[in-house]
């Protein structure tokens, strides 16, 4: 099963890149593809057992005795969080590639290849149980995205993928150094075996964590974002938010605090207190921005320093509000990205000082707008609601201030998104906005209305996912 | 009786569903009557539940029913279950009764509205979302129904949202009310914490055991309750939202910024009395903002011109009364006043909302004026509410007083006081709203524009309106009687138990209520025979009017404090950290890279004789290590 | 007792059996020069070229065993290490014919290039089994001498006479550092032959300051061969200058060789002093991966650019060598395969695109070249992820080993280090894959087939060689490992 999920977006990467297809059919193959990749999450999610934790798992050794007799296996399974992680990356992946075929992106083949390339390795990285194999897929995840980026993107795409791919990459490589350095001392690089290894060395610890932060990023570290969000292609700025974001958190929880429990609990009030600040900060910044892209780019930098209070409040309700925060925050900052695209395709611009007036007689487009901005600011009782509320108790138990201080993240998210909303579809049409600029076309509801299903089923029932998301 | 609880609760969200799914395959009638029809349908079933109630034996009245489990960790779980008993029942009762006859109102008022459909969606959407607010048994789900009212209200108020005004009235409510929320998020932190769950029962049950009363945490718990119920009632200092929120369609200020929405923080307040009873200090805090809000809103409502905000100044005031009473834990006496003025105060505004149907949408009561003669029924009807809102007997708000009285603390007198006075401040403002509107000579504007071809209104708009007449009556029959145990009381008595004043303190305070009440309301009434006497007090007392007329400033100290600040440090942070410090950190590493780059690079001169010497020195170098190593 | 009695040495051919093989194809070669017409002559002697080099292929793996042997009294020393570098060579040989077929300049002079790549091959493989600095400086001069003419051998050009003619001024002095220092050595312990130079210095003075000057000349002569800061310098202009063949070939065999020698050297002669050498190659390391990754940033000719990355990369191996230890020698054998196949193939392109618009390559004749030719496209980005150490290559396995290898001798510092050249390096690789992948640009393809099929057939080997080592790096890790052990024994 698991291997499938790795599998099906990699052969057809290959598929897409060297079948000289004309452009609809490469979409449509490619498109193909995304789906049974998302199909084959849910069959994952309807046999998956909350009782069972790590499931359709599959083990072959992959090159021996390299470092100690330490064993780089390919090893791979789901637990509940791997599970919901691969599902929010196919569920990303394809309306991505919804997006991009609407929007028509030149080079058909080679940008649906690398789109699906990048499935691929998210998948890899979300289920790997052996170390090298999680790096493996962490650094191919970066490549694709360097070359759609740097490729595809918009007119400072080379600032842009230079700054990020240095950031990144100083992250990643630094993992790898503690990659080889876990191999070395303990002997093995399988997470079963490392999973209540307890290592008390801190070196090693920031040699992971410098990954994942960056990739996350906690406050100081996102000088990448916000150049990379406003300059990518904006289904790929869509997946960055929504899933790629994830990996950093998803490491932080799935690989850096279980080997290095002792040292995360030592610095945990660094990484709380920085990621607080990175929320408020976040916050600010994003209730400033002139463009809407920004916005979000600098919301979701609030939001994902909020899942790492999560994390790092070390506590239950921590972990749960954290790890279903990630699902959440991803399907609604996919939802967010997008609507932003289609609004790029109809008026050429993000910038609110020349848009506004889009709900006016477009019932659809302003009613999904609603939509994603209401779960961006986490209205109670939506699902982002359940998940904050559970990551602002989980601090709360760890330090009653902290999780009052970080509460006001709520009331600084409601005034970012009302803006963000109001500036694109309130008040007078603005100038990029003409009367017969067209509502959301079926096509493009097909690409969003899922996604805003998704998010009212998980606010509907919550604990569907909460009791398997952390099993 | 679950069942029909859970009808109850569903039957709007079903509406809202139908008009979403159906969208434009139904003309704007079926959407508007559909809306209508599941709205009764809900009221109906919570007729039934309350009768129910009725039948049962007092004490067995508590009734929980969970549906399934909401949200989980191993630490805390959210049931979604919803509390019938006698207090959630006469909010369901008020929710749904007073609500579907305002949306009935709207298909009225509303129609020709291009957004018409989405209009009933958004209100069917209000109306599960206060059910659900007062149905929820426990502190999550509350909250979740707290939050989604402030939605539906965000998107009424600002439902006509071509316009700046209304999106931003729209905007600044949802701001404040997401203030109250987080208060109420962080109590839930204290609950779940200390007690493990925020089911109502266990919380109210263990809560007084585990935080000492008039303790820190006892205090804050109750505090950030306050600050909840605080933000949702438009009390001080979170009230600027409500004035601003009669932007939106007067249907929907009758239903959610009248009768209905800002009342709850009454209710809540109500449901958690055993915290607030936990905790003296927040208790006479609710009763001190009460009064002080009353006051202020009744003075600013004096000035106001126009007549929806007039309106909402009385409710905020209105509101005070309320909060007094619960703040002196005379609680059934504000869920009776909240109960009347439900009817009341949607009676005037539906009132006021024909008015300006009649006078093609304009609201600055100067250019109404005598339209008594035009609108006969309309007229009485306004009196009816207006004389309920002065609080003439057996419309009570006296009986607030009397309990204040009762309660024999500074607090008490403090109440007591503040809320004779304003008894008189309203017998002002309210008689001078009719006075304006409906009497003296029309206007020049009122002689062109007034229209009432089809009879005063359409049916749809009428009917509704007589019909919370005649419920401000009953309403107020329900406190009849001077001491009795009235049935209201005892109804309430188990889960919202109140004061019972003496006969003779009732009575007393009654009379210098009405005598207060009557009195303004005629001196208004003498003063406005003459323009020239308006004219003279405006002479004389045009300095002291400019700070109601401002709202005592509450918006610019805020616009100074909070949002000015904020916006500049959001927009340095933008213009200067992430432009230079973490926009540039990378660029400036970039280029210095690069210029190292260059010069290496250049240092390649290509000339043998350079290569030779770089070499040598290189070995020298070397040689020059090892010989230093060596045992030389 | 520098009087080594010939006919007390037994002679045993197997040992050398390769350099035979090789040798007589070369002679072969002269003689098809002078007796076949041209157009005949060049196809056979690329044939007997090919074949030479299967042949000796063939040879060493028959030859291949786990068990070390000396020959020619410890002059040379026949061990899996060695048969492993060998093979290496031979292996970039025949690649480098393939590339080679075809190009321009080798219409009137396929006959020499080849034979003198025959015998360069075969100084090389006679120095990856070298046992004594006589013998190393034999076989050095021996290949030196052939790659001075080789990278010469576009006359044409001025570049590649220019190019030639620095390599050999440069190379001179190397040589001569080498030759002065192995005399050195000599002087101070008698002998020539590794492993007794170490008994030598066992028994006496480790810290013997003509010893050590001895070593450093030795070490800076081996710099040299391997492309290290600041030995460096004549590596971009050779490269850039030399027939792209022959760059293919240099870059892929030299550096193997000289690692190869490098670390029997320092292991097997001088461990007494092993803390110094760690600490000048850990220098070294340092200095090649500032000067190689910062210079390549610049550059816009791709041959100029892979000379930079090369001397980039000695900074990687010399990291393994200072490991010194069983991990590192797997480590360093398995890299310079990598490595080896990488380039080869990186190069590869390079000719055909040469041949394509009859120039020197800038990175911008790349520009959308993927989507004209997308298997040669997609092998280029392979390769440049491959030298950047990015999965799915075996560069990124490579990089994991070395990495491990130093972690393993407290030489983390090295490692990151490391981790930062490789992020420059990024730069200047990663420019590659986005001029091949340039949405707007249409580069002008020349059809001409001629050399094509084998040029790509080279860079289709390598390209797969890269993907293969990735996802099944078992077995050769293996081979390194028993190599290593074959060395360092344990």
């Amino acid at each position: 099963m698991t291997v499938a999920l790795i599998l099906i977006p990699l052969a057809a990467a290959l598929i897409v890149a060297f079948l000289p297809l004309p452009r609809r059919s490469t979409e449509a193959l490619a498109l193909g593809a995304a789906l049974a990749e998302l199909a084959l999450g849910i069959v994952a999610l309807i046999q998956f057992d909350t009782a069972k934790g790590v499931q359709f798992a599959a083990d072959r050794l992959w090159f021996g005795d390299l470092v100690s007799n330490a064993d780089a296996r390919f090893s791979v399974g789901m637990s509940g969080l791997s599970l919901f992680m691969v599902l929010l990356t196919s569920l990303g992946v394809f309306s991505a590639i919804a997006t991009a075929a609407w929007i028509g992106r030149a080079r058909p083949r080679a940008y649906f290849s690398l789109l699906l390339m990048l499935e691929g390795a998210l998948v890899l990285l979300f289920t790997a149980r052996d170390l090298v194999l999680f790096y493996t897929g962490w650094e191919a995840m970066m490549i694709p995205l360097y070359v759609l980026i740097g490729v595809w993107g918009g007119r400072e795409r080379r600032r842009a993928t230079f700054t990020f791919f240095v950031y990144t990459l100083i992250g990643s490589l630094l993992m790898l150094v503690g990659v080889a350095w876990v191999g070395i001392t303990q002997g093995t690089f399988e997470l079963d075996a490392l999973q209540n290894a307890g290592i008390t060395d801190a070196g090693p610890f920031f040699l992971f964590a410098a990954a994942f932060c960056i990739k996350a990023p906690i406050f100081p570290l996102h000088g990448w974002l916000p150049l990379t969000y406003r300059e990518s292609p904006i289904e790929v700025t869509a997946l960055l938010s929504g899933v790629i974001s994830k990996a950093g958190a998803y490491g932080l929880l799935a690989w850096a605090l279980p080997l290095f429990r002792p040292v995360a609990e030592d610095y945990q009030w660094w990484f709380a207190g920085l990621a607080l600040a990175g929320l408020v900060y976040g916050s600010l910044v994003a209730f400033r921005a002139p463009d809407a892209r920004g916005v979000i780019a600098y919301s979701s930098l609030g939001q994902m320093n909020l899942i790492v209070i999560g994390i790092f409040a070390l506590n239950a309700d921590g972990f749960t509000g954290a790890t279903f925060q990630m699902v959440n925050h991803g399907v609604a900052s996919l939802a967010a990205f997008l609507l932003i695209g289609l609004v790029e395709l109809r008026t050429g611009t993000d910038l609110f000082r020349w848009l506004g007036g889009l709900a006016n007689r477009r019932a659809a487009l302003s009613t999904v707008f609603l939509f994603a901005t209401m779960f961006a600011l986490a209205v109670p009782g939506s699902s982002t609601f359940v998940s904050e509320l559970y990551i602002l108790l989980g601090a709360f138990r760890f330090e009653p201030w902290l999780g009052a201080a970080a509460a006001t993240g709520i009331v600084l998210a409601a005034m970012y998104m009302l803006r963000w909303y109001s500036g694109i579809a309130h008040e007078t049409e603005g100038e990029r906005v003409d009367p017969t600029t067209p509502d959301l076309r079926p096509y493009e509801l097909g690409i969003a209305v899922p996604l805003v299903l998704v998010l009212l089923a998980m606010s509907a029932w919550p604990s569907g996912v909460m009791e398997r998301i952390v099993s | 009786m679950e069942t029909l609880s859970f009808i109850c609760l569903l039957m709007p969200l079903a509406a809202v569903a139908a008009l979403a799914l159906l969208h434009t395959r139904i003309s704007r009638e079926t959407a508007a009557w559909l809306g209508t029809g599941f709205a009764f349908a809900s009221f109906a079933a919570a007729l039934i539940v309350f009768v129910g109630l009725l039948g049962e034996g007092a004490g067995q009245r508590e009734h929980v029913y969970t549906l399934y489990t909401w949200a989980q960790s191993s630490t805390l779980t959210v049931p979604f279950d919803i509390l019938v008993d006698p207090l959630s029942a006469i909010e369901m009762l008020v929710v749904s009764g007073v609500g579907s006859l305002i949306v009935m109102y709207s298909v009225g008022y509303m129609h020709g509205d291009p957004k018409e459909r989405r209009f009933f969606a958004y209100m069917n959407l209000f109306l599960f979302s206060m059910l659900l607010l007062v149905m929820a048994a426990n502190f999550v789900l509350l909250l979740a129904g707290w939050g989604l009212v402030g939605l539906s209200s965000y998107l009424l108020i600002g439902f006509w949202h071509e316009q700046q005004a209304p999106v931003k009235a729209a905007k600044k409510a949802f701001v404040m009310n997401a203030v109250g929320d987080v208060g109420i998020a962080i109590a839930i932190f204290f609950m779940a914490r200390d007690i493990g769950t925020t089911n109502f029962h266990e919380v109210f049950q263990r809560g007084p055991e585990v935080w000492s009363k008039g303790g820190t945490t006892a205090n804050l718990v109750a505090f950030l309750l306050l600050v909840g119920a605080v933000a949702k009632s438009a009390q001080i200092p979170l009230h600027t939202w409500l004035p601003d929120a009669m932007e939106g369609p007067t249907p929907v200020s009758a239903l959610i910024h009248a009768a209905t929405m800002v009342t709850a923080g009454v209710y809540l307040i109500a449901r958690a009395h055993p915290l607030f009873e936990n905790a003296p200090d927040i208790q006479s805090l609710v009763a001190l903002l009460g009064v002080a809000t009353l006051l202020m809103a009744g003075v600013i409502a004096l000035v106001q011109t126009d007549i929806k905000r007039i309106i909402a100044y009385s409710t905020m005031s209105q509101i005070g009364y309320m909060f007094t009473a619960v703040g002196v834990s005379a609680y059934s006496a504000g869920m009776l006043h909240l109960l009347s003025h439900a009817f009341f105060k949607a009676l005037l505004f539906l009132g006021a909302g024909i008015v300006i149907h009649a006078l093609a949408n304009e609201q600055d009561v100067r250019r109404m004026g005598g339209l008594a003669s035009a609108l006969p029924w309309t007229t009485r009807l306004m009196w009816v509410g207006t004389i309920a809102l002065i609080g003439i007997w057996p419309f009570s708000k006296d009986v607030v007083l009397a309990s204040a009285y009762e309660a024999h603390s500074t607090t008490g007198w403090i109440v007591w006081v503040g809320g004779l006075l304003g008894a008189a401040l309203t017998g002002l403002y309210a008689t001078r709203l009719m006075r304006l509107v409906f009497y003296g000579e029309r206007s020049e504007f009122a002689r062109e524009h007034l229209h009432t071809d089809h009879g005063e209104a359409p049916w749809t708009m009428f009917w509704p309106v007589a019909v919370l007449g005649i419920g401000t009556v009953l309403a107020g029959l329900l406190w009849i009687g001077f001491g009795v145990n009235h049935a209201f009381a005892t109804f309430l008595e188990e889960v919202a138990p109140n004061v019972e004043p003496a006969v003779s303190v009732e009575f007393a305070t009654t009379v210098i209520a009405w005598a207060l009440g009557i009195g303004g309301a005629l001196l208004v009434w003498r003063l406005y025979e003459r323009p020239e006497r308006v004219a003279a007090v405006r002479r004389r007392f045009g300095s002291l009017t400019t700070l109601p007329e401002r709202k005592f400033y509450w918006d610019e100290a805020y616009d100074l404090v909070f949002y000015r600040p904020a916006a500049r440090v959001a927009c340095w942070f933008n213009a200067v950290l992430e432009r230079w410090v973490f926009g540039g950190s990378v660029t400036g590493t970039a280029w210095s890279v690069r210029g190292i780059g260059r010069w290496v690079s250049d240092a390649q001169t290509g000339v043998v004789r350079q290569y030779a010497t770089v070499f040598v020195i290189g070995a020298v170098a070397i040689g020059a290590y090892l010989l230093g190593r060596s045992s030389l | 007792m520098i009087t080594l009695a010939a006919d007390t040495v037994p002679v045993s051919w197997s040992a050398i059996a390769p350099e035979i093989v090789l040798l007589g194809c070369a002679c072969a070669l002269l003689c098809i020069a002078v007796f076949m017409p041209l157009g005949l002559g060049r196809v056979a002697s690329a044939g007997v070229a090919a074949g030479g080099f299967v042949a000796a292929m063939v040879v060493s793996v028959t030859q291949y065993e786990d068990t070390a042997r000396y020959a020619f009294d410890h002059t040379l020393r026949i061990d899996s290490f060695g048969q492993a570098g060998r093979l290496v060579v031979f292996s970039a040989g025949l690649l480098a014919v393939l590339v080679a077929w075809g190009s321009p300049w080798l219409r009137d002079r396929a006959v020499e290039c080849f034979a003198l790549m025959l015998t360069a091959a075969a100084g090389m493989s006679l120095l990856v089994v070298a046992n004594s600095f006589v013998t190393v400086f034999v076989a050095l001069e021996l290949f030196s001498l052939c790659l001075y003419i080789l990278v010469a051998l576009d006359v044409d050009s001025l570049g590649s006479l220019e190019g030639g003619l620095k390599y050999l001024i440069v190379g001179a002095v190397g040589a001569a550092l080498l030759l002065y220092g192995s005399a050195l050595v000599y002087g101070a312990t008698g002998a020539f032959e590794f492993d007794r130079i170490a008994e030598a210095v066992r028994a006496g003075d480790n810290r013997d300051p003509l010893l050590l000057t001895g070593l450093g000349l030795i070490l800076v002569g081996l710099g040299f061969k391997a492309n290290a800061a600041p030995f460096h310098m004549w590596t971009p202009d050779a490269y850039q200058g030399a027939p792209t063949a022959v760059t293919t070939f240099m870059s892929a065999a030299t550096k193997a060789v000289a690692l190869v020698t490098t670390l029997r050297v320092l292991v097997v002669a001088f461990p007494e002093q092993s803390e110094l050498w760690t600490t000048l190659l850990a220098a070294l390391a340092i200095a090649s991966f500032v000067v190689g990754n910062l210079a390549a940033l610049r550059q816009t000719d791709v041959k100029r650019m892979l000379a930079y990355s090369t001397i980039g990369h000695t900074g990687f191996l010399f990291t393994a060598v200072a490991a010194k230890s069983v991990l590192g020698t797997q480590a360093l054998v398995y890299y310079l395969v990598v490595y080896a196949a990488t380039n080869i193939g990186a190069f590869g392109i390079v000719a055909v695109r040469e041949r394509e618009i009859g120039r020197p390559v800038q990175i911008d004749d790349f520009r959308g070249y993927a989507y004209r030719r997308p298997v040669l496209g997609v092998a280029m980005i392979v390769f440049m992820l491959s030298l950047a150490g990015i999965p799915p290559t075996a560069g990124f396995i490579g990089k994991l080993t070395i990495f491990s290898a130093a972690v393993d001798s407290d030489l983390t510092y090295l490692a990151i280090a490391g981790v930062v050249a490789t992020m420059v390096a990024l730069v200047y690789y990663l420019r590659v894959p986005f001029a091949m992948l340039d949405r707007e640009a249409r580069v002008p393809i020349v059809r001409n087939r001629s050399g094509m099929v084998p040029a790509s057939l080279a860079v289709a080997v390598s390209a797969l060689a890269v993907l293969v080592l990735f996802f099944i790096p078992g077995p050769l890790l293996d081979v390194a490992k028993t190599a290593g052990q074959s060395l360092l024994g344990g």
